[in-house]
């Protein structure tokens, strides 16, 4: 199984990467249960920055799509194909906008939105 | 008088072997690349100009000529020396260990030329699309633990057999030829981890020609290292049981078996037929 990924595309790379990988689930490509390659392999047959290997792992296991099994290495996650099809940018886009709109319903602005948001962005907590 | 026929008998293999034959398989695999894969239709497997090839693959051809008869003038000295044999049996000794290092500098010379054409082949990459398997390399899926148990056992039987017959006492030739089969084993596992998750250098190369290539490389150095604790204990042996007369022959073998194992398998295992070419044609242009 092979993925490919697009240095020029403007997709960031560790999303074409998850993305990549979630695909290949979804395909039976990969099972749950496989082994997935080292992040320094795949780095270096990506041509790519190792952080950004471990980040779009990172997310993925977050996801449960992957998981870490210390030094036994990275494993398709047994509930990955479910996992795989589910979409974190919908849920996250459907839960803003429900906040949006209880937020503009209770009379605040746009301009107040946008600056309570970067607060909370900013913020130590998150 | 039968040891000096043995000798020439094997140094004459050991030159014909490494400075005729093997040189003569590269020249022809690659004789047979540009026939097959000219650069009109493979250009990117030519970095740089075919005139340049040709002339690398010439002065390869001569280097081995000139090894090859240095080899057979050093073979007519012994034969006059070997009529004293106990006076110039240093010189005899030395004579395949230091003539088989000489040997392997062409060799050495042309994997450097392709460590330079590979780092060409990447600059001048412009494809933006980087390819990768889903499958973790991992070390026994290329080289059976049986081969691998066997090389780290015969380590450690040298190390046993050359204390044992030293009465367990650290000499400073034991210690010198320690320290060199670890330094040696330090330079094997560097060079597997590299092949295991290291970058590729072909930037074209697919996955199933490296995969191959790493087979060969780590059953190349398996069967290497085996080779040389063997070789340390057979060394060991001749010194302690005064059978110096065999060390020379041990040295001649020692070269065959490198070459047989190092070139010899590469061209064995890494058939042009199995390689897929394809990938070093022009990237279609769209219309």
């Amino acid at each position: 199984m092979e993925i490919t990924i697009d240095i020029e595309d403007p997709m960031p790379l560790f999303t074409q990467l998850v993305e990549q990988i979630k695909l290949a689930i979804v395909n039976s490509k990969i099972k749950p249960g496989d082994s997935l390659p080292s992040i320094r392999q795949l780095a270096n047959d990506l041509e790519l920055n190792s952080k950004t290997v471990a980040k779009a792992y990172k997310l993925l296991e977050r996801d449960l799509v992957i998981q870490s099994k210390g030094y036994r290495g990275t494993f398709v996650h047994p509930e990955a194909l479910v996992n795989s099809k589910m979409d974190m940018n919908a849920e996250v886009l459907a839960q803003l906008n429900q906040s949006i709109s209880a937020c503009k319903n209770a009379g605040v602005t746009d301009s107040e939105i946008r600056i309570a948001f970067s607060n909370a962005m900013n913020s130590n907590n998150n | 008088m039968s040891i000096h026929i043995l000798f020439y008998a094997l140094f004459l293999s050991q030159i014909i072997l490494i400075s005729y034959y093997y040189p003569t398989q590269i020249i022809k695999r690659i004789d047979g690349v540009l026939k097959k894969f000219p650069p009109k239709d493979y250009p990117k497997l030519y970095p740089e100009s075919l005139d340049n090839v040709i002339t690398g693959k010439k002065r390869y051809q001569l280097l081995n000529q000139i090894i090859l008869i240095i080899g057979l003038v050093l073979m007519g000295i012994y034969a006059v020396m070997s009529s004293d044999y106990e006076g110039n049996q240093k010189f005899a000794e030395g004579l395949p260990l230091m003539f088989g290092m000489i040997q392997f500098i062409p060799f050495m010379l042309l994997e450097i030329s392709s460590f330079r054409q590979f780092k060409l082949m990447r600059e001048a990459n412009k494809s933006t699309s980087r390819t990768a398997g889903l499958s973790p390399r991992k070390l026994f899926d290329y080289v059976s633990p049986i081969s691998v148990i066997s090389a780290i056992t015969l380590i450690f039987a040298y190390i046993l057999f050359d204390l044992y017959i030293h009465n367990f006492i650290f000499t400073i030739d034991i210690i010198i030829k320690i320290i060199t089969l670890c330094l040696v084993h330090a330079l094997f596992i560097g060079l597997t981890i590299w092949q295991l998750t290291g970058k590729r250098l072909d930037p074209h190369q697919t996955i199933k020609d490296r995969s191959q290539q790493t087979e060969f490389s780590l059953n190349s150095m398996t069967s290497v290292s085996m080779f040389l604790s063997i070789f340390l204990i057979a060394d060991s042996a001749v010194e302690v049981y005064q059978l110096g007369y065999l060390e020379i022959i041990i040295n001649s073998i020692y070269f065959q078996v490198i070459a047989f194992f190092g070139i010899g398998s590469m061209l064995r295992t890494i058939r042009l037929d199995n390689i897929d070419f394809d990938v070093y044609k022009a990237d279609k242009v769209a219309l």
